[in-house]
């Protein structure tokens, strides 16, 4: 039971109060439902990449998205996590393809340019097939600072550079805002 | 905004404590080591989020206990407001009027304090630190986005800090750094902006108040050193490119050392007698005194001509070591419409309010009505 409950507080969200009520929820849950979440969590592990191309979560590389013929491939939205693309996909306002960029500068964390996926997303420009750029970092001081980082980088390469609209309630996640609210923020980007 | 009730437990020496003050003057008096200070450190505790005596929370609940509890009723014209503290071992809780918070933080500013405290004299005689605390607790309560500004700036400090100690082992990305560069520089702007605007406006009163208080000739006037260097009230943009500069100037000499060396983080005021000596350098201890005090009182003024209505005040045993007639009148004009709450060990110097007064005799942890 104790290392169930470590492991389980080890979770993003999960607290040790929170971690030891899961785990004898589970004790008191039948077998077959607990063999299914193990199982539906091994299967996660084990059928879940990241797509060669973009950086989404998927079962199959390259990811739908990426495969997708009916999406404009030259608009490319770049984001911090893969639950950003999920985000911008439920506002239903996005048709074209993604970069997860798997975090955002932040020194303090250790994180430079070379921990995110910034050298693919180059060699992707490079291509010359890219006709815009939206930059869709979440709307704090890292997102900002990593927007601003590769504002820098794209322009020389005379692709066009794009932020979400200003307006998003700052200091947050991309994640936690409405689709309709990120819909518009996505309709009304600007040129930087 | 008045405290009307105001209930301690297990805070310092208190043990369990409740009283209905005065809106107007309220004098705590007893020998020394009884408590008075103590319960003006809880009040301010609770409409600040924080002691002003030390920096350590565990310090504060009672000898053997694990935490301690404090709840403010105020009360003014139009509405209520309950504020209730509690700690436990690590944890704290916080509640404004039932509805619970995880932070302290959430407590500062809602009820507007000024503190005067026999310690007022280091900022004076200490350190750039003590004059730059003095500034971010009072602007932020001036200024609602002057905390916004100033945990965004710290934000970027730290984050550029980092960058430049990353610099010294021999990684270098000029443009990461150029990036934070420029956060720090936008938020550090705009801190060092209102305080500014800050200064322009008390200097005046700095002075009446040192003038008033000295019976002297001499006049104090308070400046800003931005980067070192004396400057007035600047537009933001104006801010900006100076910090830019001055960044530009010592980058080399952030990346040997590792850390920021310009920013409001390093900034500081200096308080000149007749305009031209430095008074931590050259003030007699009355003077110095007397410059502290000023500060202080001018800030309770822009309290009030921003807000349209003066702060709780809270006195520590601060008026003692001046005569009868100074202490008469510096108390007419800083109480005046405002609740105050006096520390004193001489309950005679403030019989002479009349009704406006109630006093509190303190024992060993136990206030008497
Ligand atoms: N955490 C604590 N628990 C119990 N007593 C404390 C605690 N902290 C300080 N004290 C006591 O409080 C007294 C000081 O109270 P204070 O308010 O500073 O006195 P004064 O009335 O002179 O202002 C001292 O007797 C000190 O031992
Ligand atoms: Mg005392
Ligand atoms: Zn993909």
């Amino acid at each position: 039971m104790r290392t169930l409950i470590n492991e389980l507080a080890k979770l993003p969200g999960i607290g040790p109060k929170t971690a030891q009520r899961l785990a004898f929820h589970l004790f008191t849950t039948p077998r077959e439902e607990v063999q299914k979440l193990a199982t539906a969590m091994l299967e996660t592990k084990d059928q879940l990449t990241f797509c060669t191309i973009c950086g989404h979560l998927t079962e199959e590389s390259p990811c739908l998205l990426c495969r997708d013929p009916g999406r404009d491939h030259a608009l490319l939205c770049v984001v911090e996590e893969p639950k950003d693309v999920i985000a911008l996909e439920k506002t239903r306002e996005f048709k074209g393809v993604y970069h997860v960029l798997h975090g955002a500068l932040s020194p303090l964390e250790g994180i430079g340019p070379e921990e995110l996926t910034i050298n693919k997303l180059l060699e992707r420009l490079q291509t010359g097939k890219i006709r815009e750029v939206i930059l869709a970092c979440d709307p704090n001081m890292e997102g900002e600072a990593t927007a601003q980082y590769l504002a820098r980088i794209i322009k020389p390469l005379e692709v066009k550079v794009t932020r979400l609209a200003r307006g998003l309630p700052v200091g947050g996640d991309l994640e936690y805002i409405d689709e309709v609210t990120l819909g518009k923020a996505l309709e009304g980007r600007q040129e930087i | 905004m008045y405290l009307e009730k105001f209930k301690l437990r297990n805070f310092r020496n208190y043990h369990s404590a409740e009283v209905v003050l005065s809106p107007r003057i309220n004098v705590l008096y007893g020998k020394n080591g009884q408590g008075k200070t103590n319960f003006l450190e809880a009040v301010s505790f609770l409409t600040l989020g924080c002691s002003f005596r030390t920096k350590r929370d565990e310090e504060l609940p009672r000898h053997e206990e694990n935490g301690f509890y404090l709840k403010g009723e105020f009360l003014d014209d139009e509405e209520s407001l309950t504020l209730e503290v509690g700690t436990d071992l690590n944890r704290i809780l916080v509640k404004i009027n039932g509805v619970e918070y995880k932070s302290k933080r959430s407590l500062f500013g809602r009820v507007r304090t000024v503190i005067f405290t026999p310690d007022d004299l280091q900022l004076i005689k200490d350190g750039p630190e003590k004059r730059r605390e003095y500034l971010d607790l009072y602007l932020a309560q001036v200024y609602p986005e002057y905390r916004q500004h100033y945990h965004q700036f710290y934000r970027a400090l730290f984050q550029r800090n980092s960058l430049l100690k990353k610099f010294r082992e021999g990684f270098r990305d000029f443009r990461e750094l150029e990036i934070w560069t420029e956060q720090m520089i936008a938020e550090g702007s705009q801190v060092i902006y209102l305080r500014l605007k800050a200064i322009e406006d008390i200097s005046p009163w700095v002075n009446r108040y040192h003038q008033l208080m000295s019976q002297e000739q001499e006049s104090l006037s308070i400046n800003y050193k931005l980067a070192g260097e004396r400057v007035p009230s600047l537009p933001v943009s104006t801010v900006q490119d100076k910090l830019r500069t001055v960044l530009e100037r010592r980058k080399n000499e952030e990346i040997l050392r590792g850390y920021s060396l310009v920013g409001p983080h390093r900034d500081d005021l200096i308080l000149l007698l007749n305009r031209e000596w430095e008074m931590r350098v050259y003030g007699s201890q009355g003077q110095q005194r007397t410059a502290a005090l000023a500060m202080k009182l001018a800030m309770v003024d822009l309290i009030k001509k921003t807000h349209g209505v003066p702060p709780l005040l809270l006195l520590d045993d601060v008026f003692s070591e001046f005569d009868d007639d100074r202490k008469k009148e510096l108390l007419r004009v800083l109480t005046e419409g405002t609740q105050t709450i006096i520390s004193t060990a001489e309950e005679r110097d403030f019989l002479n309010f009349g009704a406006e007064l109630k006093s509190f005799r303190v024992e060993n942890g136990v206030i008497y009505d």
